[in-house]
């Protein structure tokens, strides 16, 4: 009896503590996670910033990053818990927005976590002139390879 | 969130579970393979996916998940070489239960020793 | 089913049948609901924090991650079922460890322990899949027959 008790305990903290951490990500929704890059340097993100704010009107977006290269664009992207249910249809109709609206470029979707930290990373990399653009084109392809994996 | 909705959709698969053992009286061998094909049907119909990408690892840890990754293997195989990728393909995401399971069962064998 | 049985049996049984559910000791329902989601729950919630791991710290995508984290469940689960700790959370929590992952490790593990008196070969080699066969046995099936309606219907179906 005991030992449910204390089971009982460990549920309610694990759901508190779930709960209130939420909670903070939720209030500042929507200026969080939505940082522009500089156009000027070498490397113009241009196409990956128009593209962050065409996602970002989705009411449901919590957090998006994207980086493009002359070629490709990929973008990863986070949405409420509550609408994770239809997280695969979202996904492939923002893809489809995506390809649409920059024809130019490839343009590759993902929601998976990975990316949006690896994407996140390699923002903040070009904002501080850290990455040369061979190496940039690199990791995009890097990162498109690990968007496919799938087992 | 997503641990806390992993605690719940995991803890009641397994209350669905157990109420299998006590108010339908199925053991548990049955029970289990009961969810397995559950798990084969969901992801037929295109719904066990749906569940993983709400409740992580509260969708993938239990035995359901099994099945959905058989029916997954298959699936992926399929589209590229049509019915023979059915046969051939269904262990393709699935192993790593399997082979984790055998591998470790062997290096048990091995570290302990038998009770009583 | 229960019923014809009752029927074709002699009436004395009858009787010890009614008497024998009388005196049968009534499984506490709620409160085994109570365990098994607490236990199973907490199985899960653990599998996420392993999952998590291998997300932020190593080079596996959430799809990815899925196959490493049960691995590294039935690792921890062949510890926890060769020092005997497995079986005890297993009379506590009934369902709660025996449907998640863990406790299909559990029953392969388990079974290759006990039959090791019998030889590597026969024995363990033998028995491993002896709780777990089922499972196996007819998961393929079942997804064998869902797969390939499936494939039948979207390949000619134009589904």
């Amino acid at each position: 009896m005991r030992a449910l008790n204390i089971l009982l305990m460990l549920g309610i903290a694990i759901s508190l503590i779930s709960c209130t951490s939420n909670n903070d990500t939720s209030q500042n929704r929507h200026d969080a996670n939505f940082d522009m890059i500089s156009t000027s340097n070498a490397m113009d993100q241009s196409t990956a910033n128009q593209a962050k704010k065409r996602i970002n009107r989705r009411a449901s977006v919590t957090e998006v990053h994207a980086v493009n290269t002359d070629k490709k664009l990929i973008i990863a992207f986070e949405i409420e818990h509550k609408k994770r249910f239809q997280l695969a249809d979202i996904e492939k109709k923002v893809q489809k927005n995506m390809q649409k609206a920059f024809s130019d470029h490839k343009a590759e979707v993902s929601t998976d976590k990975k990316l949006v930290l690896e994407i996140d990373e390699l923002e903040e990399k070009i904002n501080q002139n850290e990455i040369s653009n061979k190496k940039l084109k690199k990791e995009v392809d890097r990162l498109i390879k690990l968007m496919k994996e799938k087992t | 969130m997503i641990f806390f909705w992993a605690f719940v959709v995991g803890g009641t698969i397994c209350v669905i579970g157990q109420i299998l053992f006590d108010v339908f009286k199925l053991n548990p061998g049955v029970t289990l393979t009961i969810f397995v094909i559950a798990g084969a049907i969901l992801d037929g119909l295109g719904l066990y996916d749906p569940l993983i990408d709400f409740a992580g690892a509260g969708a993938s840890v239990p035995i359901t998940n099994f099945g959905n990754q058989l029916v997954h293997g298959a699936m992926q195989e399929a589209e590229q070489h049509g019915i023979i990728g059915v046969v051939t393909g269904i262990f393709e995401v699935t192993s790593a239960g399997i082979s984790a399971a055998i591998i470790f069962g062997v290096i048990g064998a091995i570290i302990f020793k038998p009770k009583g | 089913m229960a019923d014809k049985k009752k029927k074709n049996s002699p009436p004395t049984a009858q009787r010890y049948q009614t008497f024998a559910k009388q005196r049968e000791v009534k499984r506490p329902l709620l409160k085994n609901c109570i365990k098994a989601f607490l236990i199973g729950g907490f199985i899960c919630f653990i599998g996420q924090i392993i999952s998590t791991i291998y997300v932020y710290f190593f080079n596996f995508t959430e799809q990815t991650a899925g196959s490493p984290t049960v691995a590294t469940l039935i690792f921890i689960t062949m510890f926890l079922t060769g020092f005997g700790v497995y079986d005890r959370i297993g009379q506590f929590a009934g369902a709660g460890s025996a449907v998640p992952v863990t406790g299909f490790g559990n029953s392969v593990i388990s079974a290759a322990i006990e039959h090791r008196s019998e030889g590597f070969i026969l024995g363990v080699g033998g028995n491993i899949f002896k709780l777990a066969g089922p499972v196996i046995v007819y998961g393929v099936f079942s997804a064998f027959i869902i797969a390939l309606i499936k494939t039948i219907l979207t390949q000619w179906g134009g589904l």
